[in-house]
């Protein structure tokens, strides 16, 4: 045995709808270990939810194994499986006050009232919901956010050896969330439980776990921290799915006259290349993200792509342009400076790239 | 209320359909008012206007219910008869209603409309081929089911109201609620006790309510399937009205009203404004 | 197993509807033992075909003035701008449904009868005795049947009512129609499912009308429901009365499809 065994262990999971016609999962592999949150981040109908209410038991698998600490779960009910779950649409029992709520689960157990009563006492001091004012409160009483609480409450306060999250806080605001997020990371470290946290929202699930897991259709695509994921995109899906991405198509590979190799893509760009980024060919994609780019109102030289400025935008503190090469083709580029402040739109523009930051993927 | 209709509908207009409607809704009411209002008269037949207004007839009634010679009259007897398959009608309805609204509601299996398609038969199943069907069977079997043939032949016609009210109820109710009982260690039947139970009580009792008043009023299959011993006040009212039609009828007429209007009162007052009562 | 219960007794249901087809195809006095279609052949003479038809008639017409009264009240239901009146138009709409048939029609009597109150106010009026026959025929029969469906029209129709917004009434009127042809063309074509849903289920209740012919309409009026009564209770005809039973159900059965056919085709005019 391993010293530290996995919470979760997940092997070949699938499920199939419509007479097997459509994979929802498709033999997915995932590892849980104690103490760790994993996202589970991909587009709706990406089989994400699905994958969750496996897990969960709500839903049972097509073929594939679940086991959590080290037993075997498939064909076990919901309740007999140690898994806590916390609902997008939070399903907080609307018929019972804020601590009958929490106090569902552990009445399910057959605890004693008295324990029952210290432990509710216990989550809603541990969600920052003071027990004296909240415990006799009615769902229908309480905020979006301190809802959230009530449902994280009740699903910690059992114990459960995994929590299972299906964006809970897709119906918050942004700001938010971004605080729900931090401080539901900070519960979890502090008590080292194992979650799951489904989204669709990268930057939540960036902001919140120790590694993510992208789904799309059915299958598992890269699995890696928030960091090493946005930088190193196996894929043009992974690499586009998680942010604003420059993708172009190489059409033909030239060795330059001075020895560099060069990458010739569609709208005409060159984009020099090392050995050390791997074997590289014709029909591949050449990936960068618009903060490694530098526009430049005239030719810079070293190989910078030409083109003319398509259109011009400030966001929360940077300059973006839209710089179009070719007929279809257009790459955008980003500063923290206004760059080009002199251009207009249709003026020619220079985009240089950092070789060293671009990523060739085949698909 | 009338700046609604500014743009466009004239003062007229709205006047009219107003207008229209109370005299029409005052014309439907119209015979419930008169039972009401000679329930009162002080004279012996039902010649109008009365002669005078009395409560000598609730007297006559309550003598009925309570004086020495109510076991002959069988007032007494007929009301508790009612009552009796009434409450009971609606207890069946209760017991099989809700688990099919359930099953209806979260499963989806082979046959499921068909299920639903004989569910609401009987809310277009003509009452008088049942109540005679039910009578060829009853006699046939040679057996005395006593009040409890009644009691089926109403919990036929109670179930889709039954189950309409509680449909509702229950289609409101989030699956994912039960879901989250689930995970929090709740079994399956736990779970439908201690969160879809709770949360559809009140169109399961809107729905029973309507199921009792719905028997305690019900002529048709009864005046088939009703015997010397089990005599149903509806029965009793009409024999009544075919012998004696003395303002007593209306009297005990007038309590029926007062009974009914009350059940619909508390179902309105269940259900609040969904519209959905009958 | 869940459906079980609700399966007893629809199963009972459909065993009545079983003894009713065998009994109408028995000879009279032998109905389980005998195979005959003579009960049918006798519902083909005139006298069964005309109380069949005149049942029938009875129901159109209670269908069609149904639905013409419900409509001012459902078009006053859904524009009130106050919660409590349509509140207080439904109960007292759902009333004359809910309330004990026979209750009402002792009401019905006392205003309409030889001397009610409206005979009685008519004499003091015009001096003439018993001017009005109203009650024990036709009219009697016909105003009951419409007092205790107006909710099964009402509803439908102000629920189709409910879905028309106002600012295409404006757009209407804008347009330049007035108020008549704003109900012609716009409100009408819109709550015709509403309408037509309303008109056949109170066609269908009525159709098996027997509470209201029987107190309303003496013995005057002859429904099927009351035929089958006077067949099969006092006449001892059972195959005859269960023929016209099973005329009555495939009638009920009929106006069910119906009904399901015109949501069906509301439904996909929403769409």
């Amino acid at each position: 045995m391993q010293a530290t065994q996995s919470v979760l262990e997940v092997r070949n999971l699938s499920r199939t709808f419509a007479r097997g016609l459509v994979k929802a999962v498709d033999n997915v592999d995932l590892d849980v270990q104690a103490g760790e949150i994993v996202s589970i981040l991909g587009p709706s109908g990406c089989g994400k939810t699905t994958m969750m209410r496996m897990i969960a038991g709500l839903e049972t698998p097509t073929s594939g194994e679940i086991r959590i600490l080290g037993k075997d779960v498939v064909g076990k009910p919901p309740y007999k499986r140690n898994v806590g779950l916390v609902f997008q649409s939070l399903a907080i029992f609307p018929h019972m006050s804020v601590q009958q709520n929490i106090a569902f689960g552990l009445r399910m157990q057959g605890l004693a009232a008295n324990v029952i009563e210290a432990k509710v006492r216990t989550a809603l001091d541990l969600v920052q919901l003071p027990p004296q004012t909240f415990a006799t409160r009615r769902p229908g009483e309480l905020s979006g956010g301190q809802l959230q609480r009530v449902a994280l409450a009740r699903t910690l306060v059992t114990e459960p050896a995994l929590v299972l999250f299906d964006e809970p806080m897709a119906a918050l605001d942004r700001r938010l969330r971004d605080y729900m997020a931090v401080e539901l990371r900070a519960i979890q470290k502090k008590l080292g439980i194992a979650a799951i946290y489904v989204t669709h929202d990268q930057e939540t699930a960036s902001a919140m776990s120790d590694r993510v897991v992208i789904l799309n259709a059915g299958k598992v695509i890269q699995v890696g921290s928030p960091a090493a994921i946005y930088d190193m995109p196996n894929s043009r899906f992974v690499a586009e799915f998680l942010g604003d991405t420059n993708v172009l198509r190489i059409e033909r590979l030239v060795d330059s006259d001075k020895g560099a190799l060069l990458a010739l893509t569609e709208g005409g760009a060159k984009i020099r290349y090392s050995a050390a980024q791997g074997p590289v060919s014709e029909g591949m994609y050449a990936i960068f993200r618009p903060e490694q780019t530098l526009v430049h109102a005239s030719d810079p030289g070293a190989g910078a792509l030409h083109g003319t400025i398509a259109s011009t935008q400030f966001r929360s503190g940077l300059y973006r342009w839209q710089i179009a090469l070719g007929h279809s083709n257009t790459i955008i580029a980003q500063s923290t400076e206004n760059r080009l402040g002199q251009c207009a739109v249709g003026d020619p523009a220079w985009v240089g790239v950092d070789p060293n930051k671009v990523r060739f993927v085949r698909q | 209320m009338s700046d609604h209709f500014a743009a466009g509908r004239s003062g007229f207009e709205w006047r009219l359909i107003k207008g229209l409607s109370i005299v029409l809704i005052a014309l439907f009411l119209a015979p419930i008012c008169m039972v009401l209002f000679v329930s009162f008269t002080a004279g012996t037949t039902l010649q109008f206007p009365p002669p005078g207004l009395s409560l000598r007839w609730y007297q006559d009634v309550w003598a009925m219910l309570a004086g020495p010679d109510a076991s002959i009259v069988r007032l007494r007897e007929s009301l508790l008869v009612s009552l009796e398959i009434a409450a009971l009608t609606a207890l069946v309805c209760v017991a099989v209603g809700v688990p099919a609204s359930y099953a209806l509601v979260r499963f989806r299996f082979w046959g499921r409309g068909l299920v639903e398609e004989l569910l609401g038969l009987p809310v277009v199943f003509p009452a008088v081929v049942l109540g005679i069907a039910l009578l060829v069977l009853v006699s046939a079997s040679g057996i005395d089911f006593g009040i409890f043939q009644i009691v089926a032949a109403h919990s036929i016609i109670g179930l889709p109201f039954l189950m309409r009210n509680c449909l509702a109820a229950m289609r409101g109710i989030d699956s994912m609620l039960e879901e989250a009982a689930k995970t929090l260690g709740a079994s399956a039947p736990r779970a439908f006790f201690e969160i879809v139970l709770p949360l559809a009580s009140g169109g399961i009792a809107s729905g029973a309510i309507l199921v009792f008043i719905l028997s305690f009023n019900e002529f048709t299959l009864s005046y088939f399937l009703y015997t010397v011993d089990v005599f149903p006040l509806s029965i009793w009212l009409f024999q009544q009205a075919n012998t004696s039609f003395s303002p007593a009828v209306f009297a005990v007429s007038s309590l029926i009203v007062v009974i009914n209007v009350a059940a619909v009162l508390i179902v309105d007052a269940v259900i609040g404004n969904r519209g959905s009562a009958v | 197993m869940l459906l079980l219960p609700a399966g007893l007794l629809i199963g009972l249901l459909l065993v009545c509807s079983f003894t009713v087809v065998r009994m109408s195809l028995g000879e009279r006095n032998a109905e389980w033992s005998t195979w005959s279609l003579h009960a049918y052949a006798q519902l083909a003479t005139a006298r069964n075909i005309g109380i069949i038809l005149d049942t029938i008639w009875m129901a159109l017409l209670s269908a069609a003035i149904t639905t013409i009264v419900a409509f001012p009240i459902a078009l006053f239901m859904t524009r009130t701008a106050s919660a409590l009146a349509r509140r207080v138009v439904l109960i007292c709409i759902l009333l004359p449904m809910i309330v004990s048939l026979l209750v009402q029609s002792f009401g019905w009597m006392a205003i309409l009868g030889p001397n009610g109150l409206l005979n009685q106010a008519v004499t003091a009026i015009t001096g003439i005795e018993q001017p009005l026959s109203l009650l024990f025929n036709r009219t009697g029969v016909l105003l009951g049947l419409v007092q205790t469906t107006v909710p099964l029209a009402v509803l439908p129709i102000a629920a189709a009512l409910r879905g028309i917004p106002l600012s295409l009434e404006e757009a209407a009127n804008v347009l330049g129609a007035n108020r008549l042809r704003t109900y012609r063309h716009v409100i009408l074509p819109l709550v015709w499912p509403g309408i037509a849903a309303g008109a056949i289920l109170v066609f269908g209740f009525n159709t098996g009308a027997f509470v209201v012919p029987l107190l309303l309409g003496g013995l005057k009026v002859t429904t099927i429901a009351v035929v089958i009564r006077d067949q099969m209770g006092s006449l001892f005809n059972w195959p005859l009365g269960a023929a016209l039973s099973v005329v009555l159900v495939l009638l009920a059965l009929g106006v069910q499809s119906l009904n399901r056919l015109v949501i069906r085709t509301g439904v996909e005019a929403e769409r």
